[in-house]
């Protein structure tokens, strides 16, 4: 043991590791084996550098993944072309009708605010499809059954503290 | 750490002239190798305990060596920048070789250490064993202050230099190592 500040930790406190120190145990490495790391070593240094680092990807062309990618492509190239010959396929066959927005308007009202019960009805009077039965001068809630529209109301009464309510008074 | 003087030139400086400053690749390859190869074989096997994973660690080690030497600028000794490289790669490996191991979902032990010969005739070897078994249950820190101390002989101070560590931490380091390791081959009746 070289180190002698070593060979007295050991032998205050590690008895048995002293002993095994001084008797010097070392497992077997195979014969020759430093002559053969230098000469992989050396392979490893001397090989490019992209080579080792950045492993070429080898593409399998097999039968399977071309057929399937040709089929792939001639699908698509198919529906592209049926809806450019078709452009109104993408337009308004599954848009819902006017009747049926009403309809879906008035059976959710109470998720709506007045807001947009007021954009609604402007939108419609923009686009000259007044509602059934209202003209531009009629009250815009008329179609509104009453207790639907003053449930709605008192809600919002309900919300607003006094002094607001007289502000607006 | 000794050095081996040629007309007042220490081999790190040899080294370091031959690699940085000459361009001589191949003299300073196998001076570098004469001087260190068998060091850090040893050191690495302190760590991972069985041949093979030495070798291959061994060879990442000195790769990365060949590869970064233009880099090193002098501001620690050679000696210690090889050894902190092959520190860091054989506790890479040990990291990587403990998250396969718990990965493993068939239950099968495959600890490295059971790989060794269990009934080995030679007494290096069984030594070598039972002393493998014991630093393998030291946290890592512990393990490689161990090796470094036992194994390699090295000084504190060159120790704080390779591991960045005041030298009264690494004493500690190394006293709780001892009382372990020393323990458990009391338990395991190594009384040689």
């Amino acid at each position: 043991m070289k180190n002698k500040e070593l060979h007295k930790e050991l032998k205050e406190q590690a008895p048995v590791l002293s002993k095994l120190k001084k008797k010097g145990y070392k497992p077997s490495v195979p014969d020759g084996y430093f002559e053969q790391l230098r000469k992989e070593v050396r392979a490893q240094l001397d090989a490019p550098v992209s080579a080792q680092e950045r492993p070429v990807r080898r593409v399998v062309f097999s039968p399977l993944r071309v057929a399937a990618s040709a089929g792939l492509l001639i699908g698509l190239s198919f529906l592209l072309f049926y809806f450019l010959r078709n452009p109104q396929l993408s337009k308004t066959e599954n848009m819902a009708s006017a009747e049926e927005i009403e309809a879906y308007v008035f059976s959710h009202i109470d998720e709506f605010d007045e807001d947009m019960l007021l954009e609604y009805y402007v939108a419609g009077e923009t686009n000259g499809k007044e509602a059934e039965g209202t003209t531009q001068e009629e009250d815009p809630f008329q179609s509104i059954p009453d207790q639907e529209l003053d449930e709605y109301l008192d809600g919002i009464l309900d919300d607003i503290d006094e002094t607001t309510l007289e502000n607006l008074l | 750490m000794e050095y081996v003087q040629d007309h007042g030139v220490s081999v790190d400086e040899q080294i370091l002239d031959l690699l940085q400053v000459k361009g001589d690749f191949d003299s300073g390859f196998k001076l570098l190798m004469e001087q260190y190869e068998e060091r850090l074989y040893w050191h690495i096997r302190g760590l991972v305990s069985t041949h093979e994973n030495t070798n291959d660690v061994l060879q990442n080690t000195l790769v990365k060596v060949f590869r970064n030497i233009d880099k090193f600028r002098g501001q620690s000794k050679l000696y210690t920048w090889l050894y902190r490289i092959a520190t860091n790669e054989a506790l890479t490996f040990l990291k990587k070789e403990q998250r396969r191991h718990t990965e493993d979902l068939d239950g099968e032990e495959k600890n490295h250490l059971n790989t060794l010969p269990a009934d080995s005739s030679v007494d290096g070897d069984r030594v070598w064993q039972m002393l493998q078994k014991a630093i393998e249950q030291l946290p890592d820190k512990q393990k490689t202050v161990f090796v470094l101390r036992y194994f390699d002989e090295m000084s504190y101070r060159d120790m704080s230099e390779t591991l960045k560590t005041s030298e009264g931490a690494l004493k500690a380091s190394f006293h709780h190592a001892l009382k372990k390791v020393e323990k458990y081959l009391r338990e395991a009746e190594m009384y040689c």
